[in-house]
């Protein structure tokens, strides 16, 4: 129902994941830190969706300052902003790594939400910045574009990738709308005519 | 009267810390019995005959059409003839004109209380007292064992928003309060769990949401379950309301939406849309959750459609009989603020256009600050305009971390409407050459592209009665789109917007024109 591309997975599941932040906002001695990094990492998974913004609102102000939430709130900066190579250097740094590796997919998920988003404003792309945004390169960016190719795919040199033509990264057809009622017409036409 | 007159001077001498208050208070409450005796004869007949009726239309006859005018005219009379600055008699004093019936006491009390709390400096032992008192009355209510009461659609309103309204404000007190010696006693009274579980239990109780579900998708095979009284299913539906409210003041915007699925938002004939600050107090509420969850074109239409409604009933006087015109307007203010917020990140939501002439008279200043890009002018609006968000322990950092989170969102899209501003005065620029327009390198530029493409495409839920609010379709809320094609920004101004603004302009001159010179012609003559 919620989300749209990439996250599937049966195992998410946003309204408990919430209910158990609003547990810990009620009854702040309960909290786990731990578990609301981990509940957020998973809601960062599920963009393009806001849930890592619904739920950031209701984190106890005190954990916003502390890591890994900290982190990972820079993390969805550098994503929101489109600095992918500041995204996967944060994912890198301090306590990301663990907290990702405790997250199944998280990497796969960002990938995927990455070159979709790529997609909507570009026609197509450097094998440069194409390793940058998605920090693969060699034989894993070839794996990683050949299970995308509904979105992505290389020239036969492997220098360029093209996207797939979508409705955000080509033009449209223009569509005109009758906007003015045909009897808003006849009194003006009307009114015209007394003159 | 003079004798009940103290009840509202303790108030007024109040402000220093909450011990004091409590001794005070302590100290005047207590009344025994023969003094209760002696106080009922020293009421007005006036005051004594309103509570005997008030009582006689909700339990005895229960008629709503006799309570009607008992809550929205008569109380405010006899307010205004004998306790105007100060405070209702106490439920004890009047407990003889309703035969000591308790569960009207209980109504009783919260009227009572209403009225203290708007027009007196109210301590934190009248918040205790009030506390006490709504559970009494919702226990009651979710106990279902007394059935015997009607309320009208205005109490039951007024009733579920004041109990949010006195959260708030307690959670605020609270959250001033330095170190004070009851905190225990604190703890229990307006627990946030509990504050939620009576709403919920409301709803729940007055079998709500089946018979709202009921309403909207009629089934003839299906038996609808039917609320315990009239009493309880206005209680729950306008249970909902509040809860909504409540839920975004706590922070939980997507929980204030998804509470809203139960009630046709769009429909003007709801029960809520009769009543003016049910009205705002729903568009209020649901366009703040949309501009904190990014869903600006849903924030804006919510908005513009409600600030309509406003302006139309004012015009034609229901805002003036609906017993709001104060809270409405101030409401109103506040949601034109949000919507100037709104229309500036998504400069393609679609707002009534006498609405967006009226908000650019308004707020002419700011939005062509926001338009450059100034965040402050953002902040200033929006810490207006918003209402106060509380938490169960520190309000006020609670309260600091929404506006910031929200700022942080603003600044990442601060360059936004400098990049659009560019963008549409070209159909094609190549890529380096408007990077160089706007300070920033080309792959600076390109990153601000890519985010503006993912922010701006936002859920959309367009106002449509039959789809939910939580859902919608993925679309762009910008006024035109751009892509990038080998290093070219292309811009694609498939909107047929543009061309109708022609239509509409001209015929509005040509109204304009035609009552101009009728007018000049009436003159003449």
């Amino acid at each position: 129902m919620r989300g749209s591309r990439g996250v599937k997975s049966g195992t998410y599941d946003f309204e408990a994941n919430k209910a158990l932040l609003k547990l810990y906002q009620f009854f702040p001695d309960l909290c786990q830190p731990e578990k609301v990094a981990l509940v957020l990492a998973k809601a960062l998974m599920n963009v393009p969706s806001t849930d890592f913004m619904a739920l950031m609102y209701i984190v106890p102000p005190n954990l916003h300052r502390c890591e890994p939430v900290h982190s990972l709130k820079r993390a969805a900066d550098s994503l929101e902003t489109a600095k992918f190579v500041d995204f996967w250097q944060t994912c890198a740094d301090g306590d990301m790594p663990a907290l990702i590796e405790s997250v199944p997919g998280f990497k796969k998920h960002m990938r995927v939400f990455i070159v979709h988003t790529l997609a909507t404003t570009f026609q197509d792309s450097t094998r440069q910045n194409m390793e940058q945004c998605l920090d693969l390169d060699g034989a894993e960016l070839a794996s990683f574009v050949e299970a995308n190719a509904d979105v992505v795919s290389a020239s036969p040199d492997g220098s360029k990738f093209k996207f797939a033509l979508n409705e955000f990264n080509q033009i449209q057809p223009k569509k005109f709308k009758e906007s003015v009622e045909f009897d808003k017409i006849l009194k003006t036409i009307d009114k015209l005519s007394s003159f | 009267m003079s004798d009940y007159g103290d009840d509202g001077g303790y108030g007024g001498g109040g402000g220093g810390g909450g011990g004091g208050g409590v001794s005070k208070w302590t100290a005047s409450t207590p009344q025994n019995k023969e003094e209760t005796q002696s106080l009922d004869f020293l009421l007005p007949e006036s005051v004594k005959d309103f509570v005997f009726d008030l009582h006689d239309a909700m339990r005895r006859a229960k008629r709503v059409d006799e309570l009607e005018p008992l809550y929205n005219t008569t109380f405010k009379a006899v307010t205004d003839a004998y306790f105007k600055g100060s405070t209702w008699p106490e439920a004890e004093v009047i407990a003889n004109q309703c035969s000591n019936d308790e569960l009207f006491l209980c109504f009783y009390r919260e009227l009572r209380n209403r009225h203290m709390f708007a027009t007196t400096n109210v301590q934190m032992p009248d918040y205790l007292r009030s506390w006490e008192n709504y559970c009494r009355l919702f226990d009651a209510l979710l106990d279902c064992r007394d059935t015997n009461f009607v309320i009208t659609e205005e109490w039951a309103f007024d009733l579920v928003h004041e109990f949010v309204y006195q959260f708030q404000s307690f959670c605020q007190m609270k959250g001033q309060r330095r170190g004070g010696e009851s905190e225990e006693e604190l703890e229990d009274a307006w627990a946030v769990q509990n504050v939620i579980g009576y709403l919920h239990g409301l709803i729940k109780v007055s079998n709500i949401m089946p018979i709202l579900e009921a309403k909207k998708r009629p089934a003839a095979n299906v038996a609808v379950p039917a609320a315990p009284s009239q009493l309880h299913q206005m209680a729950g539906y306008f249970a909902i309301v509040g809860m909504s409210r409540l839920q975004c003041l706590l922070g939980d915007y997507y929980e204030c939406i998804k509470v809203l699925e139960a009630i046709d938002i769009t429909d003007k004939n709801e029960l809520f849309a009769g009543n003016m600050l049910a009205f705002v107090t729903v568009h209020q509420h649901a366009g703040l959750a949309f501009l904190m969850l990014k869903r600006y074109k849903d924030a804006a239409r919510i908005l513009s459609e409600a600030l309509v409604h406003v302006g139309r009933a004012n015009r034609s006087g229901q805002l003036q009989r609906s017993g709001y015109q104060d809270e409405v307007p101030k409401t109103a203010d506040k949601m034109m603020a949000l919507m100037a917020i709104a229309t500036s990140l998504a400069p393609g939501a679609k707002i009534d256009e006498q609405m967006q002439s009226k908000m650019q008279d308004t707020h002419r200043d700011k939005l062509a600050k926001m338009a450059k890009g100034d965040d402050q002018a953002f902040r200033d609006l929006f810490s207006w305009a918003s209402p106060k968000f509380v938490c169960s322990v520190g309000s006020r950092e609670f309260y600091e971390m929404q506006t910031q989170l929200f700022m942080e969102e603003v600044k990442q899209q601060i360059l936004f409407p400098q990049i659009r501003s560019y963008l549409k005065l070209y159909t094609t620029i190549g890529l380096e050459k408007i990077a160089r327009f706007n300070d920033l390198d080309e792959e600076q530029f390109s990153a601000q592209l890519v985010s503006m493409k993912h922010k701006l495409t936002q859920m959309d839920w367009g106002m449509s009665g039959d789809t939910s609010l939580l859902e919608g379709k993925p679309s762009f809320a910008m006024d035109f789109n751009f892509f990038v094609e080998d290093k070219t920004v292309v811009i694609d101004e498939a909107d047929a917007r543009e061309q109708q603004g022609y239509e509409k302009y001209f015929m509005s001159q040509i109204a304009k024109c035609e009552n101009v010179t009728s007018q000049v012609a009436q003159v003449a003559m």
